[in-house]
């Protein structure tokens, strides 16, 4: 049982590492539909920027502050430079902007950092020793992942569903010519979605890169599954991002767990045969919104 | 008020509006006539700022309005009501008045203007909590109206406010619009197909044919006109 509880949390944590990215996912995809396959690279730019703001002899926090900001400059700027001018023309177009944006950040990482890995963390706020409830025990690690994605999933409702302007994010997302007719700036709209997308993924960067180390390739495999956290959720649904994240890390950490070592990665199989039953079962995802229509 | 002059229009190639001209006094109800694809929508797009004009000029209490965008023409004053509703159908009733108060900011004004709202349309509400979408029609189309009065425009667009409602309910709500634009002073122009209901309530009406106006006049001449009458008033 207490095997069960200290995988199940180990799980839940690495769990709301895809979640917070996932998150950064859905906010694109609710702004411009844009399914950003380039999440993980840009997470990793973000990842870098920190990494050389600390080598200048910053501080964690102020960095990370930082990197936030240019995370959320930086999203903006992709959108009002980039995805605007092909949007509305067709998904193929959208898919390969996705691209294009991936081998773009790849590409000027690769130029500006080089390919050899950094050393990132663990930093003070997440390392330490383990907190022990019973015989359940919660590395420091843990611990703090769990932190971060709490605050920073709690300070994305809080802006979405008791601030106006959030209102006017999810009026956008919701329904651009209404938007337009009410007088939302619908362009400052998209722009900041993509910003706050792109500033929730580096969170989950520097998250993951405290167990992963920092390289080129450090988010490949995270953005995998966080992806798959988004389109099990449902892709226009915050909440589902959540829980879609939630349950493919506690999926992958049990199935890792209870199956013999012998079969290798078989974690990853069963993960991704979950989704692949949910989506047969509802094909928008957990909370995806179907299409509704009323005349 | 509004005073459009020689307005052009085109989805890509095909021209929509080749040169409207036609004006809204202060105070007034104005109504478009015509057939479907006669140019009524284009001409409440065009002034509500929701399509690129080529040529002509708008002009809203003597300032220029063609070529802004519809966030600023919000702030000057005019909003729309389109077909179909446009309404946020997810969120609930007392988001989309919130959203319609945008460009307001949501201090005391909001309540004020809330409570002033809802006493043209008292089933709201009961409703306010309610999501949208789970509305009636009839109660969707006040919504629309509702939302737009958030903004407190002095002028109102309506594209085909009547659409979908049951003839009963339609001259309900044309009753409304009326008395609301009587006690609040806001000019409204309104594009219809149920033309007679709408004319009845107009002071003035324009006749569009193929992206042209070819007949303006009072609403009482309109009705006595036969061809008028026979072509687009139903008797």
């Amino acid at each position: 049982m207490d095997l069960f509880l200290q995988q199940l949390i180990g799980g839940i944590a690495s769990g709301s590492m895809f979640a917070i990215l996932a998150l950064g996912i859905v906010l694109i995809y609710r702004s411009t539909g844009t399914l950003n396959f380039a999440q993980g690279q840009m997470a990793m730019f973000s990842m870098f920027v920190a990494w050389s703001a600390m080598s200048t002899g910053m501080g964690f926090w102020p960095a990370v502050l930082l990197t936030l900001l240019s995370a959320l400059a930086m999203g903006a700027l992709v959108e009002w430079l980039i995805v605007r001018r092909v949007e509305g023309t067709s998904d193929l177009n959208s898919l390969i902007v996705a691209m294009g944006l991936f081998l773009i950040f790849d590409g000027l990482a690769l130029y500006i950092w080089g390919p050899l890995p950094k050393s990132f963390g663990p930093f003070s706020f997440f390392s330490g020793g383990a907190s022990c409830v019973g015989g359940v025990c919660i590395g420091r690690l843990n611990l703090g992942i769990l932190v971060v994605s709490i605050v920073t999933t709690a300070l994305l409702y809080l802006l979405f569903q008791c601030t106006r302007f959030g209102l006017a994010l999810r009026a956008t997302a919701l329904n651009r010519l209404a938007s337009r007719l009410v007088g939302i700036p619908v362009g400052r709209m998209l722009s900041t979605g993509w910003g706050l997308g792109t500033a929730v993924g580096a969170i989950a960067g520097i998250l993951a890169a405290q167990s992963l180390g920092l390289d080129i390739r450090t988010m490949f495999f995270v953005v995998l599954f966080a992806l798959a956290a988004a389109v099990l959720g449902g892709l226009d649904s915050p909440v589902g991002a959540v829980v879609g994240g939630l349950i493919i890390g506690v999926v992958k950490n049990l199935a890792g767990t209870y199956t013999p070592s012998s079969v290798g990665s078989i974690d990853l199989a069963v993960a991704f045969a979950v989704i692949v039953l949910v989506l047969m079962v509802r094909p928008n995802g957990i909370f995806g919104r179907p299409v509704r229509m009323r005349v | 008020m509004l005073t459009l002059k020689d307005i052009h229009v085109s989805y890509g190639q095909a021209p929509a509006l080749h040169g409207v001209s036609l004006e809204v006094p202060e105070g007034h109800i104005v109504t478009l006539l015509g057939a479907n694809g006669s140019g009524k929508s284009t001409t409440i797009h065009a002034v509500a700022g929701l399509l690129p004009i080529q040529a002509g000029s708008i002009d809203f209490e003597g300032r220029e309005i063609a070529g802004l965008s519809t966030e600023t023409i919000v702030r000057l004053g005019i909003c729309a009501t389109l077909e179909g509703r446009q309404l946020f159908g997810e969120m609930t009733v007392l988001e989309n008045l919130r959203l319609g108060a945008y460009t307001q900011g949501e201090g005391k004004g909001f309540d004020e203007q809330l409570e002033r709202v809802l006493t043209y349309f008292p089933a709201l509400s009961e409703r306010l909590e309610l999501s949208s979408y789970l509305l009636s029609g009839g109660e969707q189309q006040m919504l629309a109206i509702g939302r737009a009065l958030m903004a407190r425009p002095r002028l109102l667009l309506m594209d085909e406010p009547s659409l979908g409602l049951a003839p009963l309910l339609a001259q309900e709500m044309f009753a409304g619009i009326m008395s609301l634009s009587k006690a609040e002073g806001i000019s409204v122009l309104l594009a219809e197909q149920a033309a007679d209901l709408a004319v009845g309530i107009s002071g003035y009406g324009y006749v569009l044919e193929v992206g042209k106006v070819v007949l303006g006049d009072t609403a009482r001449n309109l009705l006595d006109n036969e061809e008028v009458r026979s072509a687009y008033l139903g008797h």
